[in-house]
């Protein structure tokens, strides 16, 4: 079904606001939401001292190593004070899914996938790193790509 | 698999050298070299253990590793006459289902993984269409 955007540009607007006007909230506009809510989820993320407030949309993936986690941009490697499964949460309902049991991917960054001896799923990331989906989650991944 | 697969090689080998039998030594032999195929392939294969690695590299290790693993059973409990021209038959034998296995699996994953990749180009594209630029 065609969507009609609407953008309109005022200096009196305080913030950005979006308004999703529908019919019915079908699977269609949750899945808007979902991207909407993806958008908007911003991480922070320490490197060399500093800290940085980086967009969820430009993370490849997140990994828990030696109980700390950091999250991969296409140039930089972040450390972030959350655990592996409280950055999942934060960003659920997007495009992050969980390929094994250290590492959450995003979607949208992976440039090619190749199934691989055991059930497991080799994924291709747009920094050219590959990541291996795990026999255990492989199964999430195909149900969310409708394989 | 692994060791049905020894199974069914000595079957079709033993045909053309006249093996009439599976000796009880020889299935604990195919046993262990079936759990080495799994230990190697589980190091290489399942990103646990190696977790940064090429496909073809791990093929290659793999490939190095299991064929000196069968070399040592191999010698060790004299599957063969100790002469050059056995021991090249059976590396012929060994680089010929090898290579035929993974070429086999190499058609699949490729097959697969165009299936796989559409979808994620239709993911992609679903989102697309969704998202606001800035």
């Amino acid at each position: 079904m065609p969507v009609k955007i609407v953008i309109e540009e005022d200096n009196n607007y305080g913030e950005t606001e979006v308004v999703l006007r529908c019919k019915r909230a079908d699977e269609e506009v949750l899945r808007m939401l979902a991207v909407l809510r993806a958008f908007e989820k911003r991480l922070t993320g320490a490197k060399d001292g500093r800290t940085f407030v980086v967009e969820a949309s430009e993370v490849l993936y997140a990994e828990s190593v030696d109980r700390r986690t950091f999250f991969y941009t296409k140039a930089d490697v972040f450390e972030t004070p959350l655990r592996l499964y409280e950055l999942e949460e934060r960003l659920a309902d997007g495009s992050f899914f969980r390929a094994s049991k250290a590492c959450i991917a995003n979607l949208q960054k992976v440039e090619s996938l190749r199934p691989s001896f055991g059930g497991r799923i080799e994924l291709r990331m747009e920094n050219g790193e590959e990541l291996l989906v795990s026999r255990q989650y492989a199964p999430d991944l195909k149900r969310k790509l409708e394989l | 698999m692994a060791f049905t697969g020894c199974v069914i090689l000595y079957v079709v080998v033993g045909m053309f050298f006249g093996f009439s039998a599976l000796t009880f030594g020889l299935v604990w032999q195919f046993l262990a070299v079936s759990l080495i195929c799994a230990g190697l392939q589980f190091i290489f294969f399942s990103g646990q253990v190696i977790k940064k690695l090429r496909y073809v590299w791990r093929s290659a290790f793999f490939f190095v590793c299991f064929y000196l693993a069968l070399t040592a059973f191999a010698i060790g409990f004299a599957w063969f006459p100790f002469k050059i021209s056995s021991f090249l038959i059976f590396t012929l034998i060994f680089f010929v289902i090898f290579f035929i296995l993974l070429g086999v699996f190499e058609v699949y994953f490729r097959i697969t993984g165009t299936r796989y990749n559409q979808q994620l180009d239709a993911y992609k594209e679903s989102n697309a269409n969704y998202s606001l630029k800035r």
